[in-house]
């Protein structure tokens, strides 16, 4: 971390954020923050609690401890209307997209463009779609048809489009690329790079390790619900990363996080 | 081919409701045989009469269905509002009627703030709603039938407009007209069809559907008791009995309209279609000499051909036998040319 880093107000901390469902506890003690203009990575193996920990950020999951900070202030974020609020957007893994409406009523879904007379503003919200998704994935024509009819990677790039369409301040990105083709996804990283320069946060969730390395600034790694260290993407390699994962074995380079597991010195 | 594919989009949720109306009025056209039982006016009449009940309760009970909900207790409503609005309406109809309805939209408001608020489902806050509207509609009118005072009400409602309508069913298609236009041109109304088609992803993705449910359900109570409201003033009279059997044939007509019972897909017009449909096969079945019974042997039976179009994979199975019998052509063909 240099100088900067330390004297600059987060713009997110989260400090001791738990979640269990029933007996499992999915997110245990975690604490992490994120600057302005950086990507934080949040890596781990499936079931480790990457996605649970970001629905409470995105206001998706009730958390059962733990508070939530932005620029220096405690938020109070109970639902998704409240992360809204707070310029949080969030590409959801599961996308969430309400199938039976088409693309552009799904990016505007609960703040739909309304025209004078206090009507549905159709043709604007198009329009706005098909410029979003025109930075997005320009081959993406079926603005009109129910999004159940999309393919995976065009209902990804809905998701996509509905997350950055609002000036986000801070944006969460839950494998975004899952579903893109190799065209699409080195858009969406270019798009990552462009947000970045404008000041977003953004919290970016890969199994792309080598993706992660291009992208984040620092990489935030999860096992069994809490956090094994948190590393500037400088001062690991990927092997080293690649162990926090699989062994919660953390390296000299990273801060290490409840999860380590503890070395005996020899 | 093309007969096929014609047949197929006839078929298609969002057309069947206006084929099956349109099929009906043609099969009982046939026959009628130029007998003039069943084209007749008198009959377009009846029809709309019984549309203007059960059409708000079908529509109430349809937009409940749309959010993947079912209000129950929308017959509880009818009865409710109808005696609500003759004891209340003695001297001035109009206070009878709003307060009536009144009551409609504040009853669907408290369902759907107990279901919200605690995370209920529909079916257990429904029931609970319809069998309290029921012992209250008992308590206001001490279990005896109430007439109302004023004749020239129900003989206002009832007095045939262009021979065709009634003040009454006037009423009922301007609501379904409203109710369109709101599905159509509101946020409310795209809300409804994202809430009906995934309630979680919307909630995560910032709509608000806690109060979507809220007003769906205000809507169905307003719907319900402006429709018993309706009947009460034009038969001149509420009793606690009328008209609890109200629930089966709105489910009905909801269903036959294109609502799917998994939610997010329907429309007020092809509810207001399967409402006619079921209205037309009652009174023009009546009107052809066809014993009751019949009628809902003919509605039980559409009810049921429209439950297996919908199983999801019989669309599949039929293009896969259509390929497998293509294929058999074609080997047929090879083997007689070789
Ligand atoms: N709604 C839920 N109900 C019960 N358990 C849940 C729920 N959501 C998540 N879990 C559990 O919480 C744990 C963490 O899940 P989470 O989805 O956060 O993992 P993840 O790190 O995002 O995994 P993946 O890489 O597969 O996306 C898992 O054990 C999962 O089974
Ligand atoms: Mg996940």
């Amino acid at each position: 971390m240099d100088a900067t880093d330390a004297t600059r107000t987060p713009l997110v901390v989260l400090r001791d954020i738990s979640v269990s469902f029933g007996g499992v506890r999915a997110v245990d003690q975690v604490s992490a923050e994120l600057y302005e203009g950086e990507v934080l990575g949040i890596v781990g193996h499936n079931g480790a609690g990457k996605s649970t920990l970001v629905k409470v950020l995105s206001g998706a999951c009730k958390r059962d401890g733990g508070t939530i900070a932005i620029r220096g202030e405690d938020a109070n974020i109970d639902n998704p209307r409240d992360a809204r609020r707070y310029g949080i957007e969030t590409i959801y893994q599961t996308l969430a997209l309400a199938d039976n409406v088409d693309a552009a009523a799904n990016i505007f879904l609960g703040r739909e463009l309304k025209t004078r007379w206090g009507t549905l503003d159709d043709l604007a919200m198009e329009a706005q779609a098909r410029s979003v998704m025109g930075r997005l994935n320009p081959h993406f024509a079926r603005f009109k048809d129910p999004v159940k009819s999309l393919s995976g990677g065009q209902r990804q790039s809905v998701a996509i489009a509905r997350a950055i369409l609002f000036n986000a301040r801070i944006l969460i990105m839950d494998e975004p690329t899952a579903a893109l083709g190799p065209q699409e996804t080195a858009q969406v990283g270019e798009l990552v790079r462009k947000l970045k320069a404008e000041r977003i946060g953004i919290i970016l969730i890969s199994h792309d390790i080598h993706d992660l390395f291009d992208l984040a600034d620092r990489i935030c790694a999860m096992k069994n619900g809490r956090v094994v260290g948190t590393a500037r993407v400088s001062d690991v390699s990927k092997d080293e990363v690649l162990g926090m994962i699989i062994l919660g074995k953390c390296p000299p380079g990273a801060t290490p996080g409840p999860g380590a597991m503890v070395l005996e010195t020899r | 081919m093309t007969f096929g594919n014609a047949v197929q989009r006839l078929f298609a949720p969002s057309a069947r409701p206006f084929t099956i109306v349109v099929g009906t009025i043609i099969v009982l056209g046939l026959f009628d045989r130029g007998t003039g039982y069943f084209f007749s006016i008198g009959t377009v009449f009846s029809v709309m009469q019984l549309f203007a009940t059960l059409g708000l309760v079908a529509l109430g009970l349809g937009l409940s269905m749309l959010i993947r909900e079912f209000d129950l207790s929308v017959s509880g409503m009818v009865g409710l509002a109808g005696c609500i609005a003759v004891l209340t309406g003695a001297s001035n109809p109009w206070l009878g009627a709003a307060l009536g309805v009144a009551a409609g939209l504040l009853g669907g408001l408290i369902q759907g703030l107990i279901m919200t608020r605690l995370n209920l489902s529909s079916v257990g806050v429904t029931l609970g709603g319809l069998l309290t509207m029921q012992g209250l509609t008992y308590v206001l009118t001490d279990n005896q039938t109430i007439s109302y005072p004023k004749i020239a009400v129900p003989l206002g409602l009832n007095a045939p407009l262009a021979g065709l309508f009634s003040l009454r069913s006037v009423v009922a298609l301007a609501v379904f007209a409203i109710a369109a236009l709101a599905m159509r041109y509101t946020r409310l109304g795209r809300d409804v069809i994202a809430t009906g088609s995934d309630r979680r992803a919307s909630r995560i993705a910032g709509l608000n559907t806690d109060r979507v449910v809220i007003s769906v359900f205000a809507a169905s109570g307003g719907s319900s008791a402006l429709a018993g409201v309706l009947l009460s003033y034009s038969l001149g009279a509420a009793s606690p009995v009328a008209l609890s059997d109200v629930l089966a044939p709105a489910a009905a007509a909801a269903i036959v309209g294109g609502v799917s019972v998994i939610g997010g897909r329907g429309s007020p017009m092809g509810i207001a279609a399967g409402v006619l449909t079921l209205c037309i096969l009652s009174s023009g079945l009546s009107a052809i000499g066809v014993a009751p019974y019949v009628h809902d042997l003919v509605t039980g039976a559409i009810l049921l051909v429209i439950a297996i179009l919908d199983a999801p994979d019989l669309a599949q199975r039929i293009t896969t036998w259509q390929f497998d019998r293509a294929e058999r052509q074609r080997n047929a063909l090879k083997g007689a040319s070789s």
